[in-house]
């Protein structure tokens, strides 16, 4: 083998690898996320067959039912998302606390640092203002 | 006897039995299992055992059933009334969910335990008799008196629930408490404890009293373990019970009882709850830490470092830290204890002054002000512990402070004694009797919060002689008023008026004899917690004057008891509101119906508004109007 | 039809005295974690001793997305979307017990055993009293995972679903002010 074969096979492999791998780690990343984000199911790769009804009040019947699918999917989706904003937020929050204790901070920085994620969990995951409501919420 | 097996009790009895027999088999098969020797540790097997013994009780009287059915997704009813097929006071030997079966629960269980603790202090009043040992070898006088201190204080606490539960849904209109399976749960898992700590007096006993300091109680006999366990559990009843209570008297007023027109003792009660709910945490903490400590040489509480812990630089433990995170707790405890009494105190002298209560808003809040001072003064109790002199002089001052709202609660008591039309059933008596008992602790305790004074007065009879004076005035004399108070709301009969008069007369003489002496013995430098004393004290005289009155006492609350009994079987019967109450359980019929109020309660006055012609508190709506 | 509103106004009354009490016993159970906290403090003061600083950032991932998949969880049942639901509860319990194997494995399979005077005493007192918390936690997931798979539970009325998870994010709680306290606060000392 050549030199310069080699070379070429060398440049196609890290080619493959890169373009691969970077390929590999979108779809990766978007099933992820579209897990995390989306509505909770892996999406669909061939779509689904959907067969529309031809007869009018069918059509009106389907619709509407198409119609409030979608807006529970999209309530859906809106409830996952903030929740997974706030993991993002807290997984940033404690990645802050160790780097900036690398750096160097306060016993009383890292409590402060410690009560906003306290105050975070408390509102945001634990619902504390359902105790105020009067008996409602869900 | 089919009846007899049946009984919760009975049942949870064997399974404390049961359990117990299965911790001790489980650890000492893990021990055969892993090969160490002796197989027989006592230590650890009388922990694990007594730990699930007390499983072993809950599960067996049942007090767990209905959650065990709710995960299991089983429906669980509400039940009311006698277990299906059995006759109607098996009600009170079973886990039952309505609130005035568990006050009277409590109350009965709580004089049970009393007379235990009583009959401790009569034991050691009379190894005291003379100086030298007599009757009792050192270690069984230690035991005893420490088992007299945490027994007690049980007793102490079950008295409390049995008054706040059997009460305060009554006087705020609830048809319950908000959680009743949690109310069940709390008052039952008081019975294995208290088994606990009577069992810790066989097993070896301990020595520590009920503040279990260490290094002492790292060391003590295997009693040591069983109290710390005990002492646990009770805890957890009255975290339960504290948190219970809080939710419904904010959840479940009727919505024209705002704040200020609860009936008093209400107030106390949620002074004392929050207490309970929040302070507890730290002793629990603190008693787990000694039992992990013995067991697993977890090092909390001992300034000596082994050599590992040399080698990774580790700093030591530290004895006073114990002192703190028990302080933390017992100081509010005190308060705990205190605070319900207090609260009587306050219900009764307007009704028999026939005046309304002065200041309404003044004593609630210092119950609640109280509350919240009491968690800052704990180190009070650690002036001689060696912990940071700058800590003294704080906690000095707001040690001092605290008798400001207690203040308050006197000056509101004579303000309401003033100029009323009094009359002295047997009631009035023992309430008057606990503000002149109080005042004297009152009196004897800011002198041991103050450092300088202290120094001398610390681990000497004159503490002894100050917190039982607040433990009568603040606790005893209500309770009982209390229980003549209510007793024909209760029971539906009269007790027996002079035998009441003369249980209050003896019982105040016997205290004023016996907490004098011991305020005299302690400034003539007599230690407490001390088994024998040098002659040359000159002391003699006095301690046997304490255990004479101290059996006048005992005499007097046995007259009690047979008062109770009789009169409950077969006394006249009671009119409906013998004591011309504006509250309002005392306008339903006695005993109180199983759902109390026919009709919800509507708020149309001011609760203490004796005297003042054509006003009344609550009117019972009728069912349908409104809505 | 008016039997269904009574029906409804009970379980409305019932779900606000179970939140008033699940948040007073936080409230409660706070002060048990503080005494912890303060026993720490008052016997490492500004000192800590070395651990794996990996392993505890690991722990406290796995425990920050446990607490992820719980809301997620909750979310989903409220949103009737019942597969999310029930799968999200059984991750969560796998996240949970990683979280214990890290616990168990790694912080206390080093070099500091519990008897090694304050540092071994409080390491395992902390990690302990956190670790019984977490396993409790694990076990109300399953029985309301049980329960859920039986469909005990509806998009209105599931409080057994909102005790577990907020009772599983208050344990997440703790650990935010353990980890610190355990592994960043004070100078190492080896
Ligand atoms: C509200 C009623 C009170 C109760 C139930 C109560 C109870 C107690 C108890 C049980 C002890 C002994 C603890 C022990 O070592 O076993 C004690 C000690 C003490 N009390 Fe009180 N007390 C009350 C009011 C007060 C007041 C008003 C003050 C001061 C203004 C006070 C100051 C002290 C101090 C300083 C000690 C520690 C004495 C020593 O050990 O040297 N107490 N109290
Ligand atoms: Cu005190």
């Amino acid at each position: 083998m050549t030199t310069s074969t080699m070379y070429l096979l060398a440049t196609a492999a890290v080619l493959v690898l890169t373009v691969g791998g970077g390929v590999g780690l979108a779809v990766l990343f978007h099933l992820g996320s579209q897990l995390v984000l989306g509505d909770g199911r892996l999406p669909r790769l061939v779509p689904q067959r959907v067969i529309v009804p031809t007869e009018p009040m069918a059509v009106l019947r389907w619709r509407r039912e198409q119609d409030e699918e979608r807006m529970a999917v999209a309530r859906r989706v809106a409830a996952y998302r903030s929740g997974a904003t706030v993991l993002i937020v807290l997984a940033a929050l404690t990645g802050f606390e160790y780097v900036m204790n690398l750096v160097g901070i306060s016993v009383f920085g890292l409590f402060v640092i410690a009560l906003v994620k306290a105050a975070i969990i408390v509102h945001y995951f634990m619902h504390v203002a359902t105790v105020f409501a009067a008996g409602d919420g869900h | 006897m089919r009846t007899f097996f049946k009984l919760g009790f009975v049942r949870g009895l064997l399974g404390q039995v049961l359990g117990t027999l299965l911790g001790m088999g489980l650890v000492t098969g893990m021990r055969a299992a892993f090969g160490y020797s002796p197989l027989w540790l006592a230590e650890p097997a009388w922990v694990i055992g007594g730990l699930l013994g007390t499983v072993g009780f809950m599960v067996g009287v049942g007090a767990l059933t209905d959650w065990a059915k709710w995960a299991g997704g089983l429906a669980t009813p509400m039940h009311h009334g006698a277990p299906a097929g059995q006759p109607e006071w098996t009600r009170y030997f079973a886990v039952d969910l309505s609130h005035k079966v568990i006050g009277v629960q409590y109350t009965v269980w709580g004089i049970f335990v009393l007379l235990v603790g009583g009959l401790l202090a009569g034991l050691f009043r009379v190894e005291l008799l003379q100086p030298g040992m007599q009757y009792f070898t050192t270690d069984r006088y230690n035991t005893m008196i420490s088992a007299h201190g945490i027994i007690m204080i049980a007793a102490i606490l079950l008295g409390v629930g049995g008054m706040i539960n059997y009460l305060v849904p009554l006087m705020i209109g609830a048809s319950d408490m908000a959680f009743p399976r949690l109310n069940a749960f709390g008052f039952w898992i008081n019975v294995p404890a208290s088994l606990l700590l009577i069992t810790a007096m066989f097993v070896g006993g301990w020595d520590t009293g009920w503040t279990a300091y260490p290094p002492n109680s790292l060391r003590t006999a295997l009693g040591g373990p069983l109290f710390f366990l005990g002492f646990y559990t009770i805890g957890i009843s009255s975290i339960v019970g504290g948190l219970n209570l809080l939710v419904t008297v904010f959840t479940m007023r009727p919505p024209s009882m705002n704040l200020f027109r609860m009936p008093i003792f209400v107030w106390a009660a949620v002074g004392t709850s929050i207490l309970q709910l929040l302070a507890t945490q730290l002793v629990g903490l603190a008693m787990l830490m000694l039992i992990v400590e013995r067991s697993l040489g977890m090092g909390f509480f001992t300034p000596v470092l082994n050599e590992a812990a040399k080698a990774l630089n580790s700093p030591p433990g530290d004895p006073v830290l114990f002192q703190h995170l028990f302080w933390f707790y017992s100081h509010p405890a005190v308060y705990v204890f205190v605070l319900p009494g207090l609260g009587i105190i306050s219900e009764l002298l307007p009704v028999f002054a026939r005046k309304p209560l002065f200041g309404y808003k003044w004593i609630a809040l210092s119950s609640i002000g109280i509350a919240f001072l009491g968690f800052l003064v704990w180190a009070h109790h650690m002036f001689t512990s060696g912990m940071s002199n700058y800590l003294r002089l704080p906690f000095m001052y707001a040690t001092l402070i605290i008798a400001v709202p207690t203040g308050v609660k006197f000056f509101s008591w004579l303000g309401t004694l003033w100029g009323g039309k009094l009359t002295y059933p047997t009631p009035m008596l023992f309430v008057l009797g606990a503000i002149s008992v109080f005042l004297l602790g009152g009196l004897t305790g800011p002198p041991a919060a103050t450092i300088t004074t202290d120094l001398y007065l610390h681990d000497t009879y004159w503490v002894v002689g100050h917190f039982h004076q607040t433990f009568f005035g603040g606790f005893m004399f209500p309770f009982f008023a209390a229980m003549y108070y209510w007793f024909p709301k209760v029971t539906g009969r009269k007790y027996n008026e002079a035998l009441g008069k003369l249980h209050f007369w003896l019982m105040v003489a016997g205290f004023w004899v016996m907490s004098l002496g011991q305020i005299w013995a302690g400034l003539r430098g007599m230690r407490r917690r001390i088994a024998d004393y040098d002659p040359a004290l000159g002391v003699q005289n006095i301690q046997i004057g304490i255990t004479v009155a101290a059996f006048v006492i005992a005499f007097s609350i046995l007259i009690a008891l047979y008062n109770f009994i009789v009169s409950a079987r077969s006394a006249e019967v009671a009119e409906r509101n013998p004591w011309r109450s504006r509250s309002p359980e005392w306008q339903i019929p006695s005993p109180i119906p199983e759902h109390s109020y026919a009709a919800p309660l509507a708020v149309v006055g001011e609760p203490y508004d004796y005297g003042l012609p054509g006003s009344v508190y609550v009117r019972m709506e009728l069912a349908g109007a409104g809505d | 039809m008016s039997g269904s509103t009574a029906v409804h106004g009970e379980y409305r009354a019932a779900l606000r005295n179970n939140r008033l009490g699940l948040w007073l016993f936080f409230l409660s159970e706070s002060f048990l974690f503080i005494g912890i906290l303060v026993t720490r403090f008052y016997l490492w003061g500004n000192t800590r001793p070395e651990l794996n600083q990996l392993n505890g950032l690991l722990v406290t991932i796995v425990l920050l997305l446990s607490s992820f998949t719980m809301n997620r969880a909750e979310t989903a049942l409220v949103q009737n979307d019942r597969k999310t639901f029930l799968n999200s509860l059984l991750v969560t319990v796998v996240l949970g017990l990683l979280f214990l194997a890290g616990v168990i494995v790694f912080e206390w399979g080093g070099h500091i055993r519990p008897s090694d005077g304050a540092y071994g005493a409080v390491l395992f007192g902390m990690t302990g009293m956190h670790a019984l918390h977490v396993v409790s936690g694990i076990v109300f997931i399953l029985i309301v995972w049980n329960n859920g798979r039986r469909g005990l539970y509806s998009s209105e009325q599931h409080w057994g679903v909102e005790a577990c998870a907020i009772w599983w994010h208050y344990v997440d709680l703790v650990w935010v002010f353990f980890y610190p306290a355990l592994y960043l606060m004070g100078q190492a000392i080896r």
